[in-house]
């Protein structure tokens, strides 16, 4: 019984290898633009590592606050005063609860290109486009106030209609 | 997530989302319309909340109210390389939540009289203009952006109230106010299509970032913490004896046997309130030690230290307490216990010398 099977295998084996290969060269993977350095750039093109976090990602956990995305994100943590997550830490550098103010943060954090580092707390997700968080210095970007790193939030863009 | 074309045909400087980040499929054929949206959201919560004291029930410790409201608008064409693209972007958040749900006996009865907030309310605007001022040069984000925001967050330090920690006078409360703002501009001149440098190898950029920050904090540690209750009480007793022999008998070889032994009775006041035991952090007062043992033990002779300073002043005022508990307790019973000095309080009190 097993002699006769053998044929049959190969033949299943040889469809299934030639089927697959015209239909994956015609996709076209959905590329990852990144917005918070200086250019507009690829995600793989970046020098720092980073991570972005897109309107699925967070419709697809339902949270309501950006630390609860956090856990998702390697190398970033949060400490708060009391209730939301007001101070954030990339890579193990950055302020922690209770921290009353210095000249420069260590992680940037901003929102739609307006500067609230070091206060988070107003970081909720409704209508949030993108989130991208680049770990490493982004000295040459935001000067001393990105040390860690830079968290970069836009929210939607306005539609023609 | 933005759909772009396949890798293959990718060229960043040619991009369409490239400056003004907005989408080809996004604009309106044929027509250079502004574009808004307005995004409000807000959410309350607070039904729960433990059971406290000395407080009113209406007033939820937990409660939770966050309210944001977003707006942008846009005009240019994004989809074309020529005019100007404008977005101005405004945001308001006012976030005021209530955490400070502590309770100091592990229970689930709060006795915090002043609890704390976790609040920032921020409003903050930012416009850009991305302009392709040729096929060589484009102005890139002069971007101007400005938040103005208010922190406040306060806790009561002492997670209790009056009668909760009666005797004790312990009423502490933390609250930083801190006022945050921010003004920023930055300009950047990027190459375009035809401006890159090393045979269209390499893009370039130049441009310049200028941030005003102004962080004001202001920390109010403010209470009050007084301990008046330890004390002791101690009665040495040195039976002694010695037996001589004079000189005549071949020197002085005294034999003598001393047993001394000492009995402290430690003073604590009775608390009112049921279920009390002591913290850790009660003994932090100046009559710590006195709190610390609580019972019959043996300690040195000197085992107080003469108090200097405010020290001296708080524990001039708890002798005067202890003082007036032992005449208040002396003069129901037998007045057996030790009299303290008669003090003003404690003609004021109307009590007798007998007592004091």
């Amino acid at each position: 019984m097993s002699r006769k099977r053998q044929p049959h295998f190969a033949a299943l084996f040889i469809a299934i290898a030639f089927s697959t290969g015209p239909v994956a060269a015609d996709e076209v993977l959905e590329e990852i633009i990144v917005t918070a350095d200086f250019r507009e750039r690829r995600a793989a093109e970046l020098s720092p590592s980073v991570k972005v976090l897109d309107d699925t990602a967070i419709e697809e956990r339902a949270v309501q606050h950006f630390e609860e995305l956090i856990a998702s994100v390697p190398n970033l943590n949060w400490s708060g005063d009391g209730h939301r997550a007001r101070y954030f830490q990339i890579r193990g550098v950055g302020e922690l609860e209770q921290y009353e103010g210095a000249p420069n943060p260590s992680v940037g954090f901003l929102i739609d290109d307006i500067d609230f580092s070091g206060i988070g707390t107003i970081a909720t997700l409704f209508d949030i486009e993108q989130i991208e968080v680049l770990r490493g210095p982004q000295g040459t970007r935001f000067g001393a106030n990105a040390l860690a790193g830079l968290i970069y939030v836009q929210s939607r863009e306005p539609s023609a209609g | 997530m933005t759909n772009v074309p396949a890798a293959s045909a990718y060229r960043p400087a040619a991009t369409v989302a490239r400056g003004c980040r907005f989408r080809a499929r996004r604009a309106a054929a044929g027509e250079d319309l502004p574009r808004f949206r307005v995004v409000r959201t807000a959410s309350r919560s607070g039904r729960f909340s433990r059971q406290r004291v000395s407080l009113t029930r209406t007033t939820p410790i937990t409660r939770r109210e966050e309210t944001t409201l977003r707006g942008k608008t846009a005009t240019g064409r994004p989809d074309q390389r020529t005019g100007t693209c404008v977005t101005l972007a405004g945001l308001y958040a006012d976030i005021d939540d209530g955490y400070d749900a502590f309770a100091i006996d592990n229970s689930l009865t709060m006795r915090s009289d002043k609890p704390g907030r976790d609040a920032q309310e921020s409003v903050g605007a930012s416009l850009r203009a991305d302009w392709h001022a040729s096929e060589r040069v484009d102005v890139r984000r002069p971007l101007r952006s400005a938040a103005d925001s208010t922190i406040d967050f306060s806790f009561d330090a002492d997670w209790g109230n009056d009668d909760f920690w009666a005797p004790f006078t312990y009423d502490f409360t933390t609250v930083s106010d801190r006022e945050r703002r921010t003004a920023s501009q930055e300009l950047r001149l990027a190459s375009g299509p035809a401006g890159r440098l090393f045979g269209d190898r390499a893009d370039w950029l130049v441009g310049v970032y200028v941030q005003r920050l102004e962080d004001l904090v202001t920390t109010r540690n403010e209470g009050i913490y007084v301990d008046p209750g330890s004390g002791f009480n101690a009665v040495d007793r040195r039976p002694a004896g010695q037996r001589f022999r004079g000189a005549q008998h071949g020197g002085v070889r005294p034999a003598r046997h001393r047993r001394r032994r000492r009995r402290t009775d430690y003073v604590r006041p009775a608390r009112r309130a049921p279920g009390y035991r002591l913290h850790g952090f009660g003994r932090a007062g100046a009559r710590a030690r006195g709190i610390d043992a609580g019972r019959r033990t043996r300690v040195p002779a000197r085992v107080r230290r003469r108090p200097v300073g405010l020290r001296r002043a708080v524990e001039r005022l708890q002798s005067r307490r202890l003082q007036s508990r032992w005449c208040r307790k002396g003069a129901a019973s037998s007045g057996r216990r030790p009299c303290g000095t008669w003090s003003s309080a404690c003609a004021r009190r109307g009590w007798t010398t007998r007592c004091c």
